[in-house]
């Protein structure tokens, strides 16, 4: 049993209003941006210094709305200079202001992170003044929190668009992670939405952080410039881009800009009355699509030229892998005790982990079906797409019944609830800070 | 059936894997919870020894490499009362194919074992996440938590490479254990039954404004109580401090 001994009247809130307000304007502004991973870093701990980042990343807490806490997710200010249309922060926008110095917000990521509370921090801002100026009081706080503080846990920086080259490449030295969001999925709809910003001013600084991210990947760890990479993000459903269209887009950053990550946002309309952008919400599925896809892209060796072959969106009833399968179902089925690696990644039902185990388990022996079913391969999809040991365990193999039969099982729900979907559907992975 | 019934400690455990192997070649299994014997069973209680013990760690690590051995001794942590029969299941196997059985996913007895294991380390890895310090007043953080599993000295090694510049408590309330890093070293310390906790002044302002955050970074458009559940059981939310 634990008993607290203070008493009742020090609960009483008195002079810390006028912080938590601040922080709370500045966390409703921040919100918004969906990274949250704290992966990818593996920073050790040393005698002297507080914090450690694990390569697996890992969440502290949830949230109501389901999505993972793992940094202190902030702004240091949400005084804008620019009007982009879809922005909760927008200059126009009649809300709250407030801004925190480097040192208040030093103090309260030490606090947190002493309570293990998080993971690390995530610091951006809105542009207050200019794109340098800005910068450099971002790159004040993280260099603090390093130097003065000594903290060794994660940082995510948001880099500001138009921001000299020089202040980046500093600020690069003291965080794990930075990421410039490139908004909208192409040029025209970024004119349209975010007139201000500038398609060059996006990209360049986004050029450079890969040059910096290789580079100094080789020197680690005598130099250690974003060991966990860049990131960026894009808002889905308030311009009218085709998914064919973002994930070509994804794909060219993961080729080009080595990014460790693309997420995408579904749009959130915060701001009413402008005729541009949508009235209603795009449907939810379609975030979770583009996020299968993306997953896809990055750890099943598909290309989105395979997955969207023609301009169009992702099928919203369909996952889409099993969407690819039934497509090209020529390739099927596979004999699960000699398909490559390669190939079982493409099996619906099959993820990462069980290809791996399957390809390492059949080297002892043959795989039967009950087997496969005890791994938790998800066999009611699987079983179309494979034989075992010869034999065909689904009741048909004509690839227009399957995607019926697939679409009746869909477990998403209908588009008036919208759900946030977990990428789990088999057994959960420890390491799941990554997601 | 023959069923060994060790002390319930990975000690007494690995004492009775020895015996099934060189005293009591015919025994059926190992276990020490007491619904595993049955009318039609013979149990044989095996007192703990240390020389055994060792003997089968070693032989585990010369067959299948160290870390295999601390998968299984992490394994015992566990709180599934057929550990013991799952571990030796998988520890015969060990014995008899070697390093192969690191790879063999497809076994149902691997599968099984594999499952424990996870089990463990996936509570292990949230509680990484999960656990909630508050600072006494005499400047000491203070956790305390309780888990399915026994895990603080999985939790302790972490905490104190991460949190080595300040001293700090686990303490699981579940089991009465509770460690302590003094800023030098772990002391393992009898818990009390009550814990009497005097916060420091900026503990209460640091917890509020954890609350606070907690509340302010959700969507409220996209609120998914299901989802959260699935991701913070409630069986662990008794011990953080924003639910």
């Amino acid at each position: 049993m634990v008993v607290y001994l203070n008493r009742k009247s020090k609960l009483s809130r008195g002079t810390g209003m006028d912080l938590e307000d601040r922080i709370k304007v500045l966390t409703e502004g921040a919100k918004y941006d969906v990274s949250c991973s704290s992966s990818g870093s593996n920073t050790s701990a040393k005698t002297g210094y507080l914090g450690s980042a694990a390569s697996s990343g890992i969440c502290h807490s949830f949230t109501s709305d389901g999505r993972c806490i793992s940094l202190l997710k902030i702004l240091m200010s949400n005084h804008c200079i620019y009007d982009c249309l879809y922005c909760v922060n927008r200059r126009s926008n009649d809300l709250p202001r407030a801004r925190m110095s480097p040192k208040e917000l030093c103090e309260l990521v030490i606090n947190f992170y002493k309570r293990n509370y998080i993971e690390g921090f995530f610091l951006s801002s809105a542009v207050e003044g200019s794109p340098n100026q800005t910068m450099q009081k971002l790159l004040e706080t993280v260099e603090l929190l390093r130097t003065e503080y000594k903290f060794r846990g994660y940082i995510h920086l948001k880099a500001i668009p138009g921001a000299d080259s020089g202040l980046l490449d500093r600020a690069s030295m003291f965080v794990d992670r930075m990421s410039l969001n490139i908004e909208l999925p192409s040029e025209r709809s970024l004119k349209l939405l975010a007139p201000q910003k500038k398609k060059e001013a996006i990209v360049s600084p986004m050029k450079q952080l890969s040059e910096t991210y290789l580079q100094t990947k080789l020197e680690r760890p005598r130099i250690k410039k974003i060991p966990a990479g860049q990131t960026t993000q894009m808002i889905i459903g308030a311009s009218p881009d085709s998914d064919a269209s973002i994930m070509r887009l994804s794909q060219g950053l993961y080729d080009h800009f080595k990014l460790k990550r693309v997420y995408y946002s579904s749009y959130v309309p915060v701001n009413t009355g402008n005729s541009l952008l949508p009235m209603l919400p795009p449907d939810l599925r379609r975030e979770h699509r583009l996020y299968e896809a993306d997953f896809l892209l990055r750890m099943y060796g598909f290309r989105a030229e395979e997955l969207l072959p023609e301009d169009r969106n992702l099928s919203l009833d369909l996952d889409v892998k099993s969407d690819w399968a039934v497509n090209n179902f020529a390739n099927f089925p596979l004999e699960i005790n000699k398909a490559s690696y390669e190939m079982l990644l493409r099996v619906p039902g099959i993820g990462t982990r069980n290809a791996y185990r399957i390809a390492e388990a059949r080297r002892h022996g043959k795989i039967g079906f009950d087997a496969l079913k005890k791994m938790r391969v998800v066999l009611k999809r699987a079983k179309y797409f494979i034989t075992v040991d010869g034999k065909f365990y689904g009741n048909t193999d004509n690839p227009e019944r399957i995607k019926n039969i697939l679409r009746g099982q869909e477990l998403l729900p209908a588009p008036v609830r919208s759900v946030q979907l977990s990428f789990f559907d088999t057994m959960p992975s420890y390491i799941s800070g990554e997601f | 059936m023959k069923v060994l019934v060790p002390e319930p400690h990975l000690a007494g455990f690995l004492t009775a894997v020895y015996h099934a192997y060189y005293t009591h070649k015919d025994a059926g299994k190992i276990s020490s919870a007491p619904q595993a014997v049955t009318l039609l069973d013979e149990a044989i209680e095996v007192a703990t020894d240390l020389r055994l013990a060792c003997k089968v760690r070693k032989g585990i690590q010369r067959k299948a490499g160290v870390a295999a051995y601390t998968e299984i001794a992490n394994a015992y942590l566990s709180c599934d009362d057929k550990k013991e029969e799952k571990i030796f299941n998988y520890l015969q196997l060990l014995f008899r194919y070697g390093r192969a059985v690191l790879t063999m996913y497809a076994n149902p007895e691997v599968i099984a074992f594999r499952d424990v294991y996870n089990k463990v380390m996936h509570e292990v890895h949230r509680f990484t996440g999960f656990l909630r310090f508050q600072e006494l007043a005499s400047g000491v953080y203070y956790s305390y938590f309780g888990g399915d599993n026994d895990i603080i000295e999985l939790l302790m090694p972490h905490f104190k490479t991460r949190l080595n510049t300040q001293k700090f408590i686990l303490h699981d309330i579940k089991r009465g254990k509770l460690t302590y890093w003094d800023g030098a070293a772990i002391h393992l310390v009898p818990a009390p039954d009550t814990v009497n906790i005097l916060l420091s002044d900026n503990e209460i302002l640091f917890s509020s404004l954890w609350k606070q955050y907690h509340k302010n970074v959700a969507i409220d458009g996209r609120k998914n109580l299901k989802l959260q559940t699935r991701l913070v059981p409630k069986k662990y939310r008794w011990f953080m401090n924003e639910f």
